[in-house]
């Protein structure tokens, strides 16, 4: 694919690593130390019109973090993009339920520490067609993807990081799952919208309006009584959240917070997307995806 | 008898005003403070162990700058000299510029090397026990705050609007446009935007 490309971006990395070496960095730490990333999917073949997952895994040194789409109150939401050959289509998944991580001075952040599986689900081609055609003429039967991933890893220092992945799946041998328990323990962390069955929880948070700005509060009722309970909201920089409750009792969790436009700024989008987490008695997390609806604070 | 019993009642009165007061502040004193709110003052030593006040600059606008030089958002703007040039260009109008460290693990000679490597026209202050960005709730670095002449906060903020600083042309710097605001006498249009950069590494 795009192994020049590839290749300067390397190129780049490496000096700049030198140049904040060189620079008197006190720990210098380089960023290839402190999260390694790595493409996967949950399929050993691609097959045409069947859909599989692929998956960065950033594995990161303990001790440090990088940051989910909403970084809290410091650092920088970890970005991804996903290519695929044409024809193809890619549709990234929500980010699985961060950490909420609390730090000196109420600063509280959220991230992931450990590792986490950035995914988003393929859907090759359907078979047959003059596009198929092509490419059963191409020198190989092989599907290449690639993702490009930026972060900002940090403990007592942040150090910014990026990489470039690629993944080579063959399309001419029958398809065998792999990674399977991988592609599965992330794929439950993954926030599902209210009102899908498999949500795990049913209920509604509903704004309104007070001066000038939005009250919202509601209640989730869980399939089952969850041991922990944690909010993480991501709202846009034009937005600001004050006031929030979260308050838990067996299934049902009350919330409640109220969100209004930062003055003199505009908002850019109608929705606030919160993510409801719930963790059950064996440790795991799930999500609950609850997008809020901003139109009230709109201009009209 | 019948005279000082006004007083007396003027008092309690007065003594219940005061403990309500008290306690209205005692509130006040624990959360951060915001804009709008009275600056609160500090007293911190710089890279020469010189004191510096904010009381010392009673009647200025002022811009206090929470800084790191180990935060990659901190290093690329004194590459740019993004804050460096604002001060200097500021200082005519008569707008007072201090930075401020509060993390818990900074080192002195690291800082002193740090305003002399940048030629940084503005102090830098020693808050390693964190107490003042506890006051302001300073939360990253760079996190600015502009204080107007009647010493209330008018900014709280990002330095601008370009966290990964790839914007070009259409990168607002907020302090500058609120400083320009604020010398012509007029209220600051974005008083309060989402701060980026690296966390402050606060005393516990």
């Amino acid at each position: 694919m795009h192994f020049s490309r590839l290749r300067a971006f390397v190129v780049l990395a490496l000096v700049a690593g030198l140049v904040r070496a060189a620079a008197g960095d006190p720990s210098s730490v380089k960023a290839a130390d402190l999260v390694h990333a790595k493409l996967l999917a949950n399929t050993s073949a691609v097959r045409a019109g069947q859909p599989f997952l692929l998956g960065v895994l950033l594995e990161i040194k303990p001790g440090w973090h990088i940051y989910w789409q909403n970084p809290g109150d410091s650092g920088t939401p970890t970005k991804i993009g996903f290519s695929a050959p044409e024809g193809y289509a890619v549709v990234p998944l929500q980010y699985p339920v961060p950490q909420r991580i609390e730090q000196p001075g109420n600063e509280v952040v959220y991230g992931y520490t450990g590792s986490v599986l950035l995914m988003a689900e393929v859907r090759p081609p359907r078979g047959g067609g003059a596009m198929a055609a092509a490419r059963a003429v191409s020198v190989d039967a092989v599907a290449a993807f690639s993702a490009s991933v930026s972060w900002l890893c940090c403990d007592k220092l942040c150090v910014p990081g990026k990489s470039e992945c690629e993944l080579e799946l063959p399309a001419n041998v029958e398809p065998e799952r792999a990674n399977e328990a991988l592609f599965a323990e992330w794929k439950a962390r993954v926030p599902v919208p209210l009102g899908d069955k498999a949500a795990g929880a049913t209920g509604s948070i509903t704004p309104s309006l007070s001066v000038n700005s939005l009250v919202f509060s509601g209640v989730l009722h869980w399939d089952a009584p969850p041991v922990e309970v944690q909010f993480f909201p991501a709202p846009e920089d034009a937005l600001k959240l004050s006031d929030i409750t979260v308050k838990t009792d067996k299934a049902d969790t009350q919330v409640r917070f109220k969100a209004s436009v930062l003055k003199g700024q505009k908002l850019t989008g109608n929705r606030l997307a919160t993510v409801m987490a719930a963790r059950d008695a064996k440790g795991a997390w799930r999500g609950v995806l609850v997008e809020c609806p901003l139109d009230q604070l709109l201009p009209k | 008898m019948r005279k000082i019993v006004p007083v007396l009642s003027l008092a309690a009165l007065a003594a219940l005003v005061f403990a309500a007061w008290g306690q209205l502040h005692a509130s006040e004193a624990a959360a951060p403070a915001g804009i709008g709110a009275t600056a609160p003052n500090f007293s911190l030593t710089d890279t020469n162990g010189k004191k510096v006040s904010l009381a010392d600059y009673t009647g200025k606008i002022i811009v206090l700058e929470w800084t790191n030089p180990d935060c990659p958002f901190v290093q690329r703007h004194y590459k740019e000299g993004t804050m460096t040039r604002l001060a200097e260009k500021y200082k005519d109008k008569g707008v007072v510029w201090l930075a401020i460290d509060s993390n818990e693990s900074q080192t002195p000679n690291d800082n002193r090397k740090w305003v002399t490597d940048n030629h940084m026209p503005y102090p830098m202050l020693d808050d390693s026990k964190s107490k003042v960005a506890r006051a302001y709730g300073a939360k990253s670095t760079p996190d600015m705050f502009i204080i107007d002449k009647d010493g209330k906060i008018a900014y709280s903020g990002a330095i601008d609007n370009d966290p990964d600083g790839e914007k070009g042309d259409k990168r607002v710097n907020y302090v500058s446009k609120a400083l320009d605001e604020l010398l012509a006498g007029k209220p600051v249009s974005t008083p309060e935007t989402k701060s980026y950069g690296c966390g402050v590494h606060y005393a516990d």
